[in-house]
C-alpha cells in the first residue's frame, strides 16, 4: 500500500459557470512512501491541481485520496490535520511571508499545528532553517528584507516545519536563477535523505526532474499519460514531444548523437552521468577519429566517426 | 467562498443586452433604477418586476449567478425589512404582542423596500455582467465629458475605474491563492469567534497589501514605458455607436417609465 493513492479522481473547476473546465480526469496513482517523484506536464496539465487535491485544498468531484491508506475526505472537519502530514509548498511562496521576522513566520505552521512548547519550536525552526539552507543570522530579519531566492527558502522553511510526511512543491524553482535553482534542488535533495520522508515535485523543467527523481508522473490534458522510472520516461523521447515536452537537452544530444549512428545510451538524463558515457565513448573512439580524421576536413569528420564508432562505441558502460 | 463574489464580473455573450451601446446601457439602468423607487402599488411592481424577469431572460446569464450576486445582501434585505415591519406605525394592527405592535402598513412597506432592494442589485449586476469593463469605462468617460469644462479630470478618473475593475478578478485569485497557501500551513480561517477569526485574517492581507503595491507600481513603470501622459490627444480603437437596437431599448424603457406613472395612478399607494 502506498503513502498517497488516488483512485478515479475528477476535478472540474467552476461547476455551472461559462468558465467550466475539466482540470483532472480519471487520475489513479501510488505512491510508496519515501519515494521522490517528479511531476511535469504542459501549462494547464492538471498539476497544480493534482497537488492540491493530494493535500486537501480542493475537494475532488468524484473518486478518493488515500493517505496512508484512510480517506482524507472521510472526516471533512479534520482536513486540517491532512495538510499537516501532506505539506505543500505553492508557487512562488514568497508571497505568504507575513509575519516581522523570518523565525516567525516558520513558526505559523508548527503553531498552528498546535506545538506550544517554546524549545521544542525552537528546534523545529531551527532545523527547518538548516534544511532549506537558511542562514542563522536570517532568522531574525524582516522576510521582506530577503533576496527572492532567500525568501522562496524562507517560505519552503516554513511548510517544512509542519514536519510532513509527504513534501509537495510546486515548480520551487520558477524564476530563480541557475544558483538560485540548484541550491533548492540541493537542499530538497538533501531533506528527503536525512529524513526519509516522500517528496512530489512539480516542475517545467525536465533537467530539474532528471537530477532528483526516482518515478516520473506525466501529465497530459487532466490525465495521467506516464508515470514511470525517470530513466524509462525519457526514453520515450518522441512520445512527450508529441504532448508538448521535451527530454532534457542532455538527452537530446544523446538521442541526436544515436540518429547520427553513434551507438551510444540514450538513457542519459544527467549532466554528471552523460560525462562519463560521453568520456568513454570518445577514449573508445579515439584511436579511430584520429586515424579518419587525418586526411579529411575537420568539418566532415564527424559524418564518419560514428559509423565507424558503432561497433566499438556498443559496448561502452 | 471567494469564486462565489460574481459582483463586477463580466461574463462574454451575444444576447441583446450584451450588444446594447454601453452608453445606453448605463443611462437605461439608471432610468430603471430610479423608476424602481417610483413604484408605489401592486400593479406598478408587476409591471416593474416582468420587466426585470424580461431583461434577465434575455441577457441570457444562468439566473443562478444573480442569485450568487444577492448572497452577499440577503443579510441587508431581511435586516431593513426587519426594522421597518417594527418601526413603521400605521393605522391597521395585524398583530400584537406586549411592546411589539406590527401594521399591516409596515408589512407593505418593507416588502416593497425589499423587492426593490433585490431588483437593483439584479440591474446593477446585469450591467456588469453583460458590459466588459473595457466598453464600461469608455462609456462612463463619455457619458461625463461635458464635466471636462469644468475641469474635472474625467479621462483619469475613467482611467483610474478602469484600472480597478480590471484588477477585481486579479485580486481576487491573488487572495485566493494566499488563503490556500496560508491553508497549506495549517491557518484557520472558518473556525473561532470574532477575534480569533479577525485574527486570522492578519497572514492573509499582509501579503495581499504587499502584493497589491508591487502591482500597481509595475503597471505604473508599463504604462509609463508605453508613454501614457493622460488623456489629452488620445483616441480610441473601438469608437462607440448607437444603432437601432439602442434607440429600440431607450423607447422601450420610455414605455415602461411612462407605465409605471401612469399605473401609480390606478390604485392607492402603499408605500410612502
Amino acid at each position: 500500500m502506498g503513502i498517497i493513492e488516488t483512485h478515479d479522481l475528477r476535478f472540474v473547476y467552476g461547476k455551472g459557470t461559462p468558465f467550466e473546465k475539466v482540470a483532472l480526469d480519471g487520475v489513479s496513482i501510488s505512491i510508496e512512501q519515501g519515494e521522490f517523484i517528479g511531476v511535469i506536464g504542459h501549462t494547464g496539465s492538471g498539476k497544480s491541481t493534482l497537488v492540491q487535491l493530494l493535500n486537501g485544498l480542493l475537494r475532488p468531484e468524484s473518486g478518493s485520496i488515500l493517505l496512508d491508506g484512510n480517506d482524507i475526505w472521510a472526516k471533512p472537519k479534520k482536513i486540517r490535520n491532512v495538510r499537516f502530514q501532506v505539506g505543500l509548498v505553492f508557487q512562488y511562496p514568497e508571497y505568504q511571508l507575513f509575519e516581522e521576522t523570518v523565525y516567525k513566520d516558520i513558526a505559523f505552521g508548527p503553531t498552528n499545528k498546535g506545538i506550544k512548547d517554546k524549545e521544542e519550536l525552537d528546534r523545529i525552526i531551527r532545523t527547518s532553517a538548516e534544511f532549506a539552507g537558511l542562514k542563522e543570522s536570517l532568522l531574525e530579519k524582516s522576510p521582506f528584507d530577503l533576496s527572492g531566492g532567500e525568501k522562496r527558502r524562507a517560505a519552503i522553511a516554513g511548510v517544512i516545519a509542519m514536519e510532513p510526511k509527504v513534501l509537495i512543491l510546486d515548480e520551487p524553482t520558477a524564476g530563480l536563477d541557475p544558483r538560485g535553482r540548484d541550491r533548492i534542488l540541493d537542499r530538497i535533495r538533501a531533506y528527503r535523505e536525512k529524513t526519509g520522508s516522500t517528496v512530489l515535485l512539480v516542475s517545467h523543467s525536465m533537467e530539474d526532474i532528471a537530477r532528483v527523481a526516482d518515478r516520473v508522473l506525466v501529465m497530459n490534458r487532466g490525465k495521467v499519460e506516464m508515470f514511470d522510472e525517470t530513466k524509462n520516461i525519457f526514453k520515450n523521447g518522441e512520445h512527450l514531444a508529441e504532448i508538448g515536452l521535451r527530454v532534457p537537452q542532455v538527452t537530446q544530444v544523446f538521442l541526436e548523437l544515436k540518429r547520427l549512428g553513434a551507438d551510444v545510451r540514450t538513457d542519459v538524463y544527467t549532466m554528471e552521468f552523460a560525462k562519463g558515457v560521453a568520456l568513454d565513448f570518445l577514449s573508445n573512439s579515439k584511436p579511430e577519429t584520429e586515424e579518419n580524421a587525418t586526411p579529411e576536413k575537420p568539418g566532415e569528420a564527424p559524418q564518419d566517426i560514428p559509423a565507424e564508432a558503432m561497433s566499438e562505441g556498443g559496448g561502452v558502460e | 467562498m471567494i469564486s462565489d463574489i460574481t459582483l463586477g464580473q463580466f461574463m462574454p455573450g451575444k444576447s441583446f443586452i450584451h450588444k446594447l451601446d454601453p452608453r445606453m446601457k448605463i443611462i437605461l439602468m439608471t432610468a430603471v433604477i430610479i423608476f424602481v423607487f417610483l413604484v408605489k402599488n401592486l400593479p406598478s411592481l408587476g409591471a416593474m418586476a416582468g420587466f426585470v424577469a424580461l431583461a434577465m431572460l434575455l441577457s441570457r446569464i444562468p439566473i443562478r449567478m444573480y442569485f450568487k450576486g444577492l448572497k452577499a445582501i440577503w443579510f441587508l434585505v431581511f435586516f431593513t425589512a426587519a426594522l421597518n415591519v417594527l418601526y413603521i406605525k400605521g393605522e391597521h394592527v395585524v398583530f400584537q404582542y406586549k411592546m411589539l405592535t406590527v401594521y399591516e402598513e409596515a408589512l407593505w412597506q418593507s416588502g416593497f423596500i425589499a423587492i426593490r432592494l433585490v431588483m437593483i442589485v439584479i440591474i446593477s449586476s446585469m450591467l456588469t455582467y453583460t458590459t466588459s469593463p473595457t466598453d464600461l469605462t469608455a462609456a462612463i468617460e463619455r457619458l461625463l465629458a461635458p464635466l471636462k469644462l469644468i475641469r474635472v479630470p474625467v479621462h483619469e478618473l475613467a482611467m483610474m475605474m478602469t484600472i480597478a475593475l480590471r484588477f477585481i478578478p486579479t485580486l481576487l485569485e491573488e487572495t485566493e491563492k494566499i488563503m490556500n497557501a496560508q491553508k497549506a500551513r495549517g491557518a484557520d480561517l472558518e473556525s473561532g469567534g470574532v477575534i480569533k477569526r479577525a485574527k486570522a485574517l492578519i497572514p492573509i492581507l499582509i501579503p495581499l497589501f504587499i502584493s497589491s503595491f508591487r502591482r500597481a507600481f509595475e503597471l505604473a513603470t508599463a504604462m509609463d514605458c508605453r508613454c501614457y501622459t493622460g488623456g489629452k490627444g488620445r483616441t480610441r480603437l473601438n469608437v462607440l455607436k448607437y444603432r437601432f437596437r439602442d434607440f429600440f431599448a431607450f423607447l422601450f424603457i420610455a414605455g415602461l417609465c411612462a407605465g409605471i406613472l401612469y399605473l401609480n395612478t390606478l390604485a392607492p399607494s402603499l408605500v410612502r
